[in-house]
Order: C-alpha cells, then structure tokens, then sequence
C-alpha cells in the first residue's frame, strides 16, 4: 500500500517522463553499443550537453518572462568571432578577449531589451525584435570575419575548454554547473528573478504591482545574451576555431531543451534544473544518430519529431491530470 | 495614405538608382528584378495569410522547400506532364500548411512551437529524402517559362499579379476573408459573432501553405532547376514584405497592395546594394535595419490609429 503510494508520487513527479525517456535511451544505446556506459563517452556527451544547457537556460530566461530569442545563436556566434578575432588579430590576451566576448553579450542584449520594450514588449515583439537583430548580428560576423570565419584560436584558451578534471569531467561541466546554480539563486532568491516571473505570468497585473517593463526586458534579455555568448565561447574553446556558421543550429534546440524540462511556454514558470534534463534527451539524440551512422539530415527532422511529440504527450497530462482533479 | 511608408523611399530610391548607375534601367537587370519581385510578393502574401490571424509561420520557407521536392520528385522521376505536377506540389503546400493549421487549432502546443519544430520536420524531410542534392532534369517547356518574357517582363511576374488580385478579391469581397481578419483582431469577439475559428485559422495556414508552394514553383522557374536550397532564406522576406506593407503585425488588418509594393522595396533596396558594390555581407544587415524601421513604422501608424479612434470616440 505504502509502496503503491511512493510510486504514483513518483509518477505525479514533473520530471517524470523525462527521467524513464533519458534511462531508456541509455539503456538501448547500450544494447546497441556494448560500451556506451563507459567514462570516455561521459565526457564527450558532456561538452556537447553543456552547449545545448546554456543555450536552453537562455531561453528559459526569455520565455520565463513571456518573450522569446530567436538570435541567439546570432548572438553566441558574434561574441564567438569577435573574441577569436580579438586574440588572433589583435594577440589579445586570453582573458581580455573573453571578458570582450560577454560584454558583446551585452550589448546584444541590451539592444534587443531596449527595441523589443519600444514595439510593445509583449507577445510577438520579441520574436520580430530578435528575428531583425539576428540578421544584423550575423551579418557582422561575416564582415567582421570576411566571411571565413577565424580558423585558429589561442591554444591557452583551447587548452582551457579540453582540460580534464580526475580524466573525464570536462571544464565545460563546471561552466554548466555555476550557470545552473546562479539562474536557479536568481529564481528563487532575488527579486529581479521573482518580477520576470510574475511579468511572464501576467504583465498587465505585474505592470500594476509596480513591475518596470523596460528593466525586466532589459535584465532578461542581457543575462541570456550573456549565456549564449559564454555557449558561443566554449563552443570555441572546444573546437578550437570560429567558423561563421556558429549558433545556425541552436534555434529550435535551444527552446527544446527547457520545454521537455518542464519550463511553461507562455511564461510566469521556470525548472531551471529540467532544462539539464532536457538537455540529456537532445545530446543522446544527436549522440544516438551520430552512432546509427545516418546522415547529418536525419538530426534536424527527429529533433522536430521529438520536440512535438513530447510537448504534445506533455499537454495530454496536463489535460488529463486536470480532469481527474 | 497608409502606403506613403513604402511608396516614398521607392521613389527616392528608383530615382537615385536611375541616376547613378548604369545598369538599374537595363532591360536585363528590369527582367531579373521582376522575376524576384513575383517570388517576394508571392512569400509576403503567404506570411501575410496567416498575420491576417495574429499568428505566423515560421515555416513558409520549409513548406516551399519540401513543395520543392513534390515538384521535382514528380517531373523528373516519375515523369508527369506539367499540370498534374504544378497541381500535385499545389497540393502538397496546402497539406502541409493544413498540418500546422490541425496542430495549432487541435491542441494545445504552443503555436510559435509548432511553426518552429515543423520548420525544421519540413526541411528535414526533403534533406534526408534527397541527401540535398537538386532536381536538374526538368522539362524543356518548364524551363522555357521561367525565361519566357511578355513586354520586357518575365511571365511569373504576370502570374504573381494575378494572384494578388486573387488575394485583394478574397480578402476585400469574400466571406471567408473577413472572418479571416475578424479572428485576428478580436478571436472572441469572432467567435461570439457566430465565426468557427477552428475553421477560419485552418483555412488561414491552409492558404499560407499553398501560396508557399507557389513561390516554390516560381523560384524553380527562375533557377531552371528544382533546388533544395529553396526556402532557407525566406523567413525574413516573408515578414520584411507585410509588415513594409501595412500589415498590422497583431491580426485583422492587412494589405495585398502595401505586400506588392514592399517587395518591390525589398527587391530594389537588394538590387542597390549590388549596383553599388557594397558588400554582399552587408545585405543581411540592410534587411535587419529595414525590418526595424518597419516596426518603428508599424508603431507609429498604430498609435495614428488609436489616436484617431479616440478623436472619433469623442465626437
């Protein structure tokens, strides 16, 4: 009875099926593979699981406060170039040019902040805003880069991104985690995170509680600007070079991973620790199909595949849980 | 009145142009900038079908491209006459538009998520059916028609024309037109008025569907070939074309003839950027500004509303 109890919590818990989804995976590809369960391959998971976390915590700030951000990956591919062309060019030291790299962070964010709070700030603003900035911005890093990209990057600053730590936890891990724990502190802890919150939920009466639109916009967007530039910097720490196409794919896996973690589409709710989750599920696809062999073409139309099914079965328990209540 | 937004920097800019370059009044560079001209309106209107609404379509450019496929699937391999082919990738736009309609009006998934997962489910589907690689055997009388020219300009334009008068018909004159445009400026109000907004929103994305699939076929005809690159880029044009032209980026209002004259715009402002050697890393950020501007424009003509609303309120 106790036991029945325990289960149908753990049922009831919001993770739920994601959890079964990410061990059942794991198991096949272990099925499959023989050896997928091993240390080595925990650590190349982990490098490609950190971008897609970054980049799905950036959009889990833009949707938690009702907007989205489809330049993104414009954006972490400008702060990408800048700061390799800084370092190439220019010999600018390591540090300077990461420092260089989220102040390009901010600046996006701000301007997108500042234009989206000027057409409305609500609804489809921020679409139209980010869709506009995305050209502008990725269309500087083919003037800035002459449309080659910069092909070699500070071996310092590549050696940051293939450190090790005990052999297999990759430094991208510690970026991940730090990010992890100060957005779920701004959440739960600070003001600003409580006022995004509730301007998501409901801007009309957070604007009437005192709530400034303008500062919310401005704060939300510069903090995911800023991780989707610290995406684009460990993208080239790892890689080891910045080619222009930096962030073309990030879009749709960038509002995957925080909506199969339990993040609420229309704002107002945050699982800062889903999108980790969700995370997983999109690095073992991709890491599932690069083991299958299949073509490069095959990601993109299950990654469309999954995000629909899974926000649709999603729906289909919200629906039904309130039946039953 | 409305249109001086497009009308004036297309004067300024034809005049500019005509001064000083050679090439702007050619008849060749004439010919090339009405084939795109046809194709940019065509993307605009079926952006602009589903603004009618309040809603949009990320994936205009995925449907065109997967219609893309249809097209040279079923005249290369399988070897059907035009018509039955033109019909067929029709068909296939309108499905596909269908497809997300269902999606968004049948559950409760987030619309913007919709557009955007099927994007990519679209595209994916013509990648991973064709490796990328384009349909180059077309026939010679298809071919023909994407260089066919009638009084120095291309037929497709000719086509486009008649479209937009088709659109002007069913948007001014139509009933379904007015319920379109009755859901996007006030859905309940719609609803209460006795429309079937499940219904309306259908049709809007149906429409959207099938006159990405015209774009398709044009863009084929232009490129005398059937290439799976068609599409990737027209997300920007799709909503730089409506919105230049009027449409109200919140639903119920739109404008076939402000779409027509934004593509031009769009097509002219493209051409000078050519003409006058400026780089072509540039033209994305042109767009982008020109898409702010827009919204800057969108925002003031939607106060000039309200204001005179109120004025007409208080008399």
């Amino acid at each position: 009875m106790n036991n029945r109890i325990g289960f149908k919590k753990l049922t009831k818990m919001e993770n739920f099926s994601v959890i079964v989804i990410i061990m059942l995976m794991i198991l096949v590809m272990q099925f499959i593979t023989g050896n997928y369960i091993s240390l080595d391959n925990f650590s190349v998971l982990c490098k490609t699981l950190a971008i897609y976390t970054i980049i799905g915590v950036s959009q889990m700030i833009n949707i938690s406060c009702g907007g989205m951000n489809v330049s993104i990956g414009a954006t972490g591919g400008l702060s990408a170039v800048i700061a390799a062309w800084l370092m190439y060019s220019h010999n600018c030291n390591i540090f300077l040019a990461f420092l260089a790299g989220v102040a390009v962070g901010i600046l996006c964010g701000l301007l997108n902040g500042y234009l989206i709070n000027r057409i409305g700030g609500v609804g489809v603003a921020s679409f139209l805003i980010t869709l506009a900035t995305t050209s502008i911005f990725s269309s500087l890093v083919l003037i800035i880069s002459n449309g080659r990209g910069i092909a070699t990057v500070n071996s310092s600053f590549r050696a940051i991104g293939n450190t090790k730590l005990f052999g297999f936890l990759p430094s991208s891990a510690f970026f991940v985690l730090a990010v992890l724990i100060i957005i779920y502190w701004v959440y739960k802890k600070t003001r600003v995170g409580r006022q995004m919150l509730a301007f998501g939920a409901n801007p009309k009466a957070a604007k009437l509680y005192g709530v400034d639109q303008l500062k919310i916009l401005l704060s939300a967007n510069v903090i995911a600007s800023i991780l989707a530039s610290l995406a684009g910097l460990l993208l080239i720490m790892r890689v080891g070079s910045a080619q222009v196409d930096i962030g073309n794919d990030w879009m749709l896996s960038s509002f995957a991973a925080p909506l199969i973690g339990g993040t609420r589409q229309a704002g107002g709710k945050v699982n800062v620790f889903g999108v980790l989750l969700g995370a997983i599920v999109l690095t073992l696809i991709s890491n599932a199909l690069v083991f299958m062999g299949v073509d490069a073409y095959w990601q993109e139309l299950v990654n469309g595949v999954v995000i629909l099914v899974i926000m649709g079965l999603d729906q289909l328990r919200s629906v039904t849980g309130r039946n039953k209540e | 009145m409305d249109l001086a937004s497009v009308v004036v920097p297309l004067v300024v800019l034809t005049l500019l142009l005509s001064g000083t370059t050679k090439g702007f009044l050619s008849a060749y560079n004439i010919y090339s900038d009405f084939q795109l001209i046809a194709i940019f309106i065509i993307i605009g209107l079926a952006q602009m079908s589903v603004l009618a609404l309040g809603q949009m379509n990320l994936a205009v450019g995925a449907i065109g491209c997967l219609s893309t496929f249809a097209f040279g699937f079923t005249m290369q391999e399988l070897h059907l006459p035009i018509v039955p082919v033109i019909l067929i990738t029709l068909l296939f736009g309108v499905l596909q538009g269908a497809f997300q309609g269902f999606l968004v009006t049948r559950t409760r998934i987030n619309p913007f998520i919709i557009s955007l997962a099927l994007l990519s489910l679209y595209q994916g589907i013509a990648y991973v059916l064709t490796a990328g690689a384009p349909f180059s055997n077309l026939t010679d009388s298809f071919v023909a028609f994407g260089s066919a020219e009638f009084l120095g300009l291309p037929l497709s334009f000719y086509v486009s024309v008649v479209i937009c008068i088709l659109m002007y018909i069913l948007v001014r004159y139509r009933k379904i037109g007015k319920k379109l445009l009755a859901c996007g400026a006030n859905g309940t109000a719609a609803v209460y008025s006795g429309v079937n907004y499940k219904n309306t929103a259908l049709f809007g994305h149906c429409l959207s569907g099938l006159l990405a699939a015209v774009a398709a076929i044009l863009q084929i005809s232009r490129y005398g070939s059937a290439q799976m690159v068609i599409g990737s880029d027209w997300m920007m044009t799709s909503f730089v074309v409506p919105i230049l032209g009027g449409t109200l980026l919140s639903g119920g209002k739109v404008n076939v003839i402000g779409c027509f004259l934004g593509a031009v715009l769009m097509v002219v402002i493209d051409n000078a950027i050519v003409l006058w050697g400026v780089s072509t890393y540039a033209t994305q950020l042109t767009v982008g500004i020109i898409l702010l501007a827009a919204f800057e424009i969108d925002r003031i003509r939607k106060d000039m509303m309200q204001k005179s609303a109120a004025r007409s309120a208080e008399e």
